[in-house]
């Protein structure tokens, strides 16, 4: 490898790698980092990471919503956080904010707002040619969320292509709770004791519905606030 | 992310952001600024982190961690490098240390390798030692070129086997497998040979 001196070479940092990929193919530098087994594993596992590349068994669509929710609670909206708390993981956060019952619907609230914004409008972003996740699936919401006779209904719009639904409720932590279905119609009754079993002490949660196409989940709603109290 | 204030942020670059957000920390814009710019890798942070652990909540907890970090150290970012590689090397470090580090000879993946050489080998102290220039050099001058590829991405980038398969676009059943058990045959071959002094010596 005539550009590579592996005697003299130093191999690039990680961070420098995009300032790297960007000079031209000729260059010197980017020569002998192509030469270098271990620079040039590191450009490809950064051009790898940039594309994004499907991965089996990955769930975008459940991590976009969550992300979106993370990023809502503890980036944009770090005033919430007590003076001199270190920030850390979204789930002792939220649980500290569950805490306070005064300000715990308003707060689930305002989350739900903050992941239907992150969900549907992401101006920046490029048309992708792959669903996924909420932001794609425009149409596709939830039509309404109400306690009635012990029980909570849930109504969504039809999602073309899809042969199921399923419920998903999750905590104030974010995390996936209960899941009810897969069901055929676009409307769930679910019996508020089923909801409590299942996530015990849950008054406050958020809803989502995912739309299934043979087994696959093709789309998933904003969530939506629910106050079982 | 932009809640109700991303708009502005749509042709903006990322390193634009990181100025946006540390010219003005405390305030909604400043954290919408920051936002974005994390919200623009999420997917891509998911998806990495999740080749490494293969499951879902551990890949989401690598991600809120790697965000927390560069949101937290945002300030440290002084623009030298592109904010893309910055956040990929914190989210590759990351990975890196949630996962069993992959030996360059030796790789339980290969399991192969093992009972085709069994017994005491000449290159056990590097196999301990990992005497990685001199492997290398090794890798460079012994091996074909998609053998380099694949046992650097394994090896130095601890890429789990069946995605380098699909990187390289490996065919066959085995996949890249055997390409690495290739790899690491020819590169044992080529250490004992110089260990008894039959291919130029050691290096050092």
């Amino acid at each position: 490898m005539s550009q590579h001196d592996h005697e003299t070479h130093a191999c690039i940092d990680v961070e420098a790698l995009g300032a790297v990929l960007e000079l031209a193919a000729d260059h010197p530098v980017r020569g002998e980092a192509e030469a270098c087994p271990r620079c040039a594993a590191r450009l490809e596992a950064y051009r790898e990471f940039l594309s994004q590349a499907e991965v089996e068994g990955a769930r975008e669509a459940d991590a976009r919503v969550r992300l979106d929710a993370f990023r809502a609670a503890r980036i944009d909206a770090p005033v919430l956080r007590s003076a001199g708390e270190a920030p850390g993981r979204l789930g002792t956060w939220w649980k500290r904010l569950g805490e306070s019952r005064a300000l715990r619907p308003a707060l689930v609230a305002a989350a739900a707002v903050l992941v239907a914004a992150a969900v549907w409008w992401q101006p920046w972003e490029s048309p992708a040619p792959v669903l996924r996740g909420g932001g794609q699936d425009a149409g596709f919401a939830i039509e309404s969320v109400r306690l009635a006779g012990g029980a909570l209904d849930v109504a969504w719009s039809a999602f073309a292509g899809a042969d199921a639904y399923e419920v998903r409720l999750f905590a104030m932590d974010l995390t996936d709770v209960a899941r009810f279905g897969p069901v055929a119609e676009t409307h769930l009754s679910i019996p508020v004791d089923d909801i409590l079993s299942r996530a015990p002490g849950e008054r406050s949660l958020l809803c989502s519905v995912a739309a299934l196409s043979a087994g696959d989940e093709v789309a998933v709603s904003t969530p939506e606030p629910v106050d079982l109290r | 992310m932009s809640y109700g204030v991303g708009e502005q942020f749509r042709d903006a670059s990322d390193e634009d952001l990181v100025r946006r957000y540390l010219a003005a920390p405390d305030s909604p814009g400043g954290r919408a600024a920051a936002s974005a710019v994390l919200g623009r890798y999420q997917n891509a942070l998911y998806l990495w982190c999740f080749r490494y652990v293969r499951d879902h909540e551990r890949a989401l907890d690598l991600v809120q961690d790697t965000m927390m970090v560069a949101f937290e150290h945002m300030g440290g970012f002084a623009g030298r490098a592109r904010f893309s590689s910055w956040l990929f090397a914190i989210a590759r470090n990351r990975c890196l240390n949630a996962i069993r580090r992959v030996r360059l000879l030796d790789d339980g993946e290969d399991a192969l390798d093992a009972v085709a050489e069994p017994g005491p080998s000449p290159h056990q102290s590097m196999v301990e030692t990992e005497d990685e220039e001199r492997i290398l050099r090794l890798i460079r001058d012994e091996l074909d070129p998609i053998e380099q590829r694949a046992l650097s991405l394994r090896c130095f980038e601890q890429l789990p086997v069946d995605h380098i398969t699909r990187m390289l676009g490996v065919e066959g059943e085995t996949g890249a497998r055997t390409v690495l058990q290739s790899a690491r045959r020819k590169l044992r071959a080529a250490i004992s040979r110089e260990d008894q002094g039959h291919g130029g010596g050691r290096i050092r």
